[in-house]
């Protein structure tokens, strides 16, 4: 991961873009971007030790990974590197309605905001995907962790694009149909997925993205 | 096709897998009933041993106990995403042998 980081544009042309939390920069990563052989997002965000807070959803403090021992709670301290390893599916709460299973490591480094500023930035970069790599979109029981649905993309084959609408496309399928929700092994009826971007939401999930 | 004692029948737990090595292969062999399955004993997700896994024995299915990927014992393909695929193995049951036809 991170083994090189290159560009295409001329080292002259682009050097004031350096500074990757001037504003007029973090605008162009707000979602995701591929810079090189990684994607990067900055996000702006309230980060203390305490919390961290989007401006637009709320708490999103609560990371989660999936595990040999079940779901395991990965706060994201400030000025901590935490690295998400390749084929784990992981989630933060209120914030994407659905477990990431990438092929790649992502790494995240939440930056706490200046003194004066109210916001802070969270760092996320993963390699990007190439060839057979890619990534799904998944949801578990939440009362025994059965795996109840799953939308794979190929990420190497069909390009970084195709990424968001994949992930609408997979929330959606997955919410059409209740029998997705309700878990073969214990029954329990598990909540509707949503999209990252809360544009996207339905009342219907943004009712769900406020409960997991 | 070589076919390859594995185990005794009697050694395998009902609804319950079991890590064999067969030759340089590690296998997971499950048994449901009266009926043996044999797929290689590592997920094709991310390389976790499926035989340390569960079984779901109503739905037919050998579970990753990594990330719970589910896999069904007959065809060794995901129950939730078809290009995801364990390879499976014929098994044959003679004199409370468990045999395995390996290619």
């Amino acid at each position: 991961m991170f083994r090189e980081i290159t560009i295409d544009e001329p080292l002259e042309k682009i050097i004031d873009d350096w500074d990757f939390l001037d504003e007029k920069i973090v605008s162009k990563f707000s979602t995701f971007r591929p810079v090189g052989q990684n994607i990067f997002g900055i996000r702006r965000r309230a980060i203390t030790h305490a919390a961290i807070i989007d401006p637009r959803k709320g708490s999103t403090s609560g990371a989660l990974e999936m595990g040999p021992a079940g779901i395991l709670a990965v706060p994201h301290k400030p000025l901590h590197v935490h690295v998400t390893t390749g084929g784990t599916p992981h989630r933060v709460e209120h914030n994407f309605g659905f477990w990431h299973i990438n092929d790649m490591d992502e790494l995240y480094l939440p930056l706490p905001s200046l003194p004066g500023e109210e916001f802070g930035h969270m760092l996320v970069i993963q390699e990007t995907p190439v060839g057979t790599e890619g990534e799904s979109f998944a949801w578990y029981c939440q009362q025994c962790l059965t795996m109840l649905f799953e939308l794979h993309y190929d990420t190497g084959k069909d390009g970084f694009q195709g990424f968001w609408r994949a992930e609408e496309r997979a929330v959606r399928l997955y919410n059409s149909d209740p029998k997705n929700q309700l878990c073969p092994e214990c029954g329990h009826v598990n909540p509707l997925g949503y999209c990252w971007n809360t544009a996207k939401d339905t009342p219907e999930e943004r009712a769900a993205r406020a409960i997991w | 096709m070589a076919l390859v004692t594995a185990c005794r029948f009697d050694e395998l737990a009902d609804g319950a897998a079991r890590r064999v090595m067969v030759g340089q292969r590690a296998l997971a062999l499950v048994r449901r009933g009266e009926r043996v399955f044999a797929c290689l004993d590592s997920c094709p997700h991310k390389g976790g041993s499926l035989s340390e896994g569960r079984v779901s024995v109503a739905r037919g299915e050998l579970i990753c106990p990594w990330h719970r990927f589910r896999f069904h014992l007959e065809s060794g393909a995901s129950v939730t995403n078809p290009g995801l695929v364990v390879p499976v193995f014929p098994v044959r049951i003679e004199d409370g042998q468990v045999k395995i036809e390996l290619p």
